[in-house]
């Protein structure tokens, strides 16, 4: 039996070697990323993580901001033209008994690309009759472009680019041009576009920066008659690792994960390592029917189809990331730690201080927690290590099957929504590169400090 | 004080049982020292071992009277002799000092587990207890708070001592506790056990493969071969005038400074304890066998003055 390691020597081992290093310092920044996490970004977050409602602000398929830095030009970032933004005007004709509103807004488009999307917001209260609406854009070469005409059907009103009458109000106004015939409507590129036979195509357009007013004008019949506008434009990038094809920020749900990764990681393995080799220990110790009864078992475990399992009871059971933790530990109780630390125990039970144990009168349990288990120690730890990363993909591939937590946003499930939401025939590869690469270096950092463990806990490797 | 009769202790292996220990006999009186001295592989240990009853799992045959004080402790339960003596009454130091502590509770802690374990003292008492025992065998207190890696050989014999001690025990097994430290702390423990002896009035039962060792601390010596006790007698009887043939030839191999001699050896090697040779175990390395030697197995002849002999010379 080598000698006992101690806690500083295995410590010190770990902080002098190049990979021992680099991997606590891996792991350290994602510790602070979780804990940055939890406190920063409140759990709610996270139930409105499937939620769409909660992400209507932001761009769709935005990429991270910092793709500049790469590709340069000035990209458009998400603009929100707010109801203070907008100035306005209102009276009340007492002969005709008419109430005008106008509210006029302006923005500075300064660009070098069209806006993802935009939405007009109208948030109106009327009494008597509906408000009819009328919608302008005032465009920097003095265009001024309807946009919509027609009567409110209900208090708040979303106009975007997908909306019919939106798109044949511009397409009339692209004929009235006198460009080339558009072979579709799209109103973000064509309403941004500078003149040119080409304006509708978004690839022969540019755009065009200046001062642009939104105008709109509302028509009632009510004194009290009251509106308010609202406008986003949506960017093409967004956050430090931009959006999904549901808006979301997908940093929210990156930095969510390295806690569920790490705690589900650690949690699994730390339960299977210590079932497993107390298990072990048990059946070298107790000796004859326990070790019989649990060497057969452990056999049976060994040879038993782990993963189909596992998706089988996905399947049918559809069980969140906790449930998951659970089974998978369950169809670990038994497994190669046990056959491991049974060999070491019976190493270790020959020693003379086990012998002296008996024979003043230690319990067999305190012999087993207080004189075996602890010299087990090491290589317990080492196997915790060596088994986070092995976990956290498992999570990642059950993810990916379209297996694991339906709710929590795990890098797995990101990775298995980007997959459904085709980033790598679209290109959107933050989607798919950012969480694989939060997994590759979080299980990257756990192997390499099994490496540097490594030194400690196996005897061939340490330096005389 | 205590009286070994017919003790036998064999194990069981696949090709049969292994005749460790068969048939001791021996008495140890109050404050004497019995030696018990024999090759490696003997059944020295393995004597110790019963008269403790520490058993590994292949025990075949476990019979014999140990009668401690007059109580018969093959009578005992276990729970009865882990309550009773065991520790309390009679306790043992363990071979190779080396292995003999757990690496990873402190000495204090070590030391003091027996009196946890038995009289479920709190662990401050107890810790204590064990400064006051380690000043005994003379290690500063805090030696408590030390680890066993960080102390020499030495130390940790004097330590393993210690917690044998801790329980005040009458009688003390020593299993080799010297065999794994040099010359000079050898000389300091067995100094030290001289010590003790005096001071705690105790009784020891000595185990050893070094003749020179045991004569330094002995009252009485017996010598072990083959499992059995060949010849016990006084210290100064069996060192100057050794009857059995096997005490000669052992202490004959034996160096010396002072005399100038070949150095002596017994030929062959010792029986293989399966199968035992028929009639006196010695028989096939004997010098002086003779034809009943081959059938018949010699009983101890008595030599007067508590000294026999197992020999058919003696007849």
């Amino acid at each position: 039996m080598s000698a006992p390691v101690g806690l500083k020597y295995t410590l010190k081992t770990i902080f002098f070697s190049k990979s021992g290093l680099l991997g606590t310092a891996i792991l350290i920044g994602m510790l602070l990323l979780s804990a940055a996490a939890i406190t920063s970004v409140p759990y709610d977050v996270v139930k409105t993580w499937n939620n769409p409602e909660a992400w209507q602000d932001n761009p769709r398929h935005a990429a991270p901001e910092w793709v500049t830095l790469f590709t340069g030009g000035n990209p458009p970032r998400t603009m929100v033209i707010g109801p203070r933004d907008f100035f306005k005007v209102s009276f009340f004709v007492e002969l005709a008994s008419l109430k005008f509103i106008r509210l006029e807004g302006n923005f500075n488009y300064q660009y070098d690309d069209f806006p993802s999307e935009w939405a007009i917001i109208l948030d109106t209260v009327f009494h008597d009759s509906r408000p009819l609406a009328t919608i302008h854009l005032v465009r920097p070469d003095g265009e001024r472009v309807l946009i919509f005409r027609s009567v409110l059907e209900s208090n708040r009103t979303r106009l975007d680019v997908t909306n019919r009458a939106v798109r044949s109000n511009v397409l009339e106004w692209l004929r009235g041009l006198g460009v080339e015939e558009p072979k579709f409507v799209l109103p973000e590129v064509a309403l941004f576009a500078a003149r040119s036979p080409a304006m509708w195509d978004p690839r022969r357009a540019t755009p065009l920066q200046g001062k642009y007013g939104i105008e709109v004008e509302l028509v009632s019949t009510g004194r009290d008659d009251d509106a308010n506008a609202s406008a986003i434009l949506f960017g093409k990038v967004h956050g430090l690792a931009g959006t999904d094809a549901n808006r979301r920020d997908l940093f929210v749900g990156l930095v969510w994960g390295a806690p569920i990764a790490l705690a589900f990681g650690l949690s699994a393995a730390v339960l299977i390592s210590f079932i497993q080799a107390i298990l072990g220990s048990l059946s070298a110790w107790y000796g004859g029917k326990v070790d019989e009864v649990v060497q057969r078992a452990t056999d049976i475990y060994l040879i038993l189809p782990f993963l189909p399992i596992l998706i089988t009871i996905s399947i049918v059971y559809r069980i969140d990331i906790w449930t998951l933790i659970f089974v998978v530990v369950a169809l670990s109780l038994l497994g190669g730690i046990t056959k491991a630390s049974r060999s070491i125990t019976l190493q270790v039970m020959q020693e003379q201080y086990i012998e002296a144990a008996i024979s003043y009168g230690a319990s067999r349990l305190r012999i087993l927690f207080l004189y075996i288990l602890p010299r087990l120690l090491p290589y317990i730890v080492a196997n915790i290590v060596l088994a986070v990363p092995s976990f956290i993909f498992l999570e990642a591939a059950l993810s990916i099957l379209g297996l694991g937590d339906p709710i929590v946003p795990t890098w797995g499930k990101i990775i298995s929504d980007a997959q459904e939401g085709g980033a790598a025939l679209h290109g959107y590869w933050w989607w798919v590169l950012l969480p694989s690469t939060l997994i590759l270096l979080t299980a990257s950092s756990f192997a390499f400090i099994g490496y540097a463990l490594d030194r400690v806990v196996n005897p061939r490797l340490r330096e005389r | 004080m205590l009286r070994v009769e017919g003790l036998r202790l064999y194990y069981r292996v696949s090709a049969g049982p292994v005749k460790a220990v068969d048939g001791v006999s021996f008495e140890v009186r109050r404050g004497q020292t019995l030696a018990l001295v024999g090759e490696s592989g003997c059944g020295k240990s393995s004597l110790a071992h019963a008269i403790m009853r520490i058993l590994p799992r292949n025990v075949h045959t476990y019979s014999g009277h140990i009668y401690f004080d007059g109580t018969d402790l093959m009578g005992l339960s276990d729970e009865e002799l882990r309550r009773g003596f065991r520790w309390r009454r009679l306790s043992m130091v363990f071979q190779g000092a080396m292995n003999a502590l757990n690496p990873v509770l402190t000495v204090g802690r070590q030391v003091a587990e027996p009196l946890v374990v038995h009289s479920r003292m709190p662990e401050r008492e107890a810790l204590g207890r064990a400064e006051e025992v380690l000043g005994l065998v003379g290690l500063p207190p805090e030696t408590v708070h030390r680890y066993p890696h960080q102390l020499s050989g030495g130390m940790k014999q004097r330590v393993v001592i210690a917690m044998a001690l801790i329980m005040t025990p009458e009688l003390l097994i020593l299993d080799e506790p010297t065999s794994a430290l040099d010359v000079i702390t050898q000389a300091n423990i067995i100094n030290l056990l001289k010590q003790l002896k005096e001071r705690l009035r105790l009784t020891y039962i000595f185990i050893t493969h070094d003749l020179a060792l045991a004569s330094e601390l002995s009252d009485m010596v017996g010598v072990m071969y083959a499992g059995q006790i060949v010849e016990i007698g006084p210290a100064e009887r069996v060192y100057t005038a050794p009857q059995h043939p096997y005490t000669l030839k052992l202490i004959s191999s034996v160096p010396t400074l002072r005399r100038v001699a070949r150095l002596e050896f017994i030929p062959g090697s010792p029986p293989d304890l399966l199968r035992p040779p028929e009639g006196c175990r010695f028989n096939p390395r004997c010098p002086y066998t003779m034809e009943s030697c081959m059938g018949q197995e010699p009983p101890h002849f008595n030599l007067g003055s508590q000294h026999t002999s197992k020999c058919w010379l003696h007849r």
